[in-house]
């Protein structure tokens, strides 16, 4: 599914009689800040009211021609909905501005917590030191605390 | 099916019967790295999927009729699933709004 911009119609005299009777719309499609992409494309209208001017959302494929009354109708690009409304961000500044916040916010969360871990070991080494002089019981580092 | 990031909704009133209830989502392609690569397109929500999430776009019309059940539905691209993460040679990443297992565990 795509969106994309009615720009015209288009009217065939002389067509495959399938077609017959199947409105004919000129489509620029678009993309959600509605840049065009790619060249226009003749769809049929599987809704009915769509006209110049109108944003749609359009689909390629096996599924336009399900959209239309009689199923069996060769065609490649359809209309199923007139658009009221886009609500979209930036693609890459809401990735950038996602990916920095999560980033800082998790290396200071690991950074802080590897140095609680360090703080919180060497105060288990510092009071094991402690209880182990005031039991006097000898430690390589605290020969000096016996005397 | 393709990598995709969900950047917006869309809005219609008047539209095919198949999309009542439905929410169209606004998706732009992202590359390995997770990048956006190529112009956005529009694919229906099976995943309760929402803007910032990095989700699997099936952009096949039979795949899509499926997940409605209707085998005449005119439906084509759907969202079917949400990604937590893509190993490649290059490593493991994870989309931006994914929380990221702890270094530490």
């Amino acid at each position: 599914m795509h969106l994309g911009t009615v720009i015209g119609r288009v009217v065939a005299t002389r067509k495959v009689e399938a077609l017959e009777g199947v409105k004919l719309l000129l489509v620029l499609p678009e993309d959600d800040r509605g840049r065009a992409k790619g060249e226009p494309l003749i769809m049929t209208d599987g809704i009915g009211p769509a006209g110049p001017g109108d944003r749609v959302w359009w689909i390629e494929g096996r599924e336009a021609t399900l959209a239309l009354s009689e199923p069996y109708v060769p065609v490649d690009a359809g209309i199923v909905g007139i658009v009221d409304s886009v609500d979209s961000v930036d693609a890459a500044a809401s990735i950038d501005a996602v990916a920095s916040v999560d980033a800082t916010a998790s290396v200071d969360a690991v950074a802080s917590v590897d140095a609680v871990d360090r703080v919180a070991a060497s105060d288990n080494r510092a009071a094991a030191a402690t209880v182990a002089a005031a039991n006097g019981v000898a430690t390589a580092p605290a020969p000096e605390a016996r005397s | 099916m393709k990598l995709c990031r969900v950047i917006g909704t869309t809005v219609a009133t008047v539209k095919q019967p198949v999309y009542d209830g439905r929410k169209v989502l606004v998706v732009i392609p992202v590359d390995a790295a997770l990048e956006p690569s190529g112009a956005s397109f529009l694919a229906v929500d099976f995943m309760q999927a929402g803007t910032g999430d990095t989700v699997l776009v099936a952009q096949e019309g039979n795949t899509a009729r499926q997940m409605v059940d209707d085998p005449l539905a005119p439906i084509h691209a759907a969202v079917m699933g949400i990604v937590d993460q893509v190993e490649t040679p290059a490593g493991v990443r994870y989309p931006p709004t994914v929380r990221q297992p702890s270094a530490s565990s």
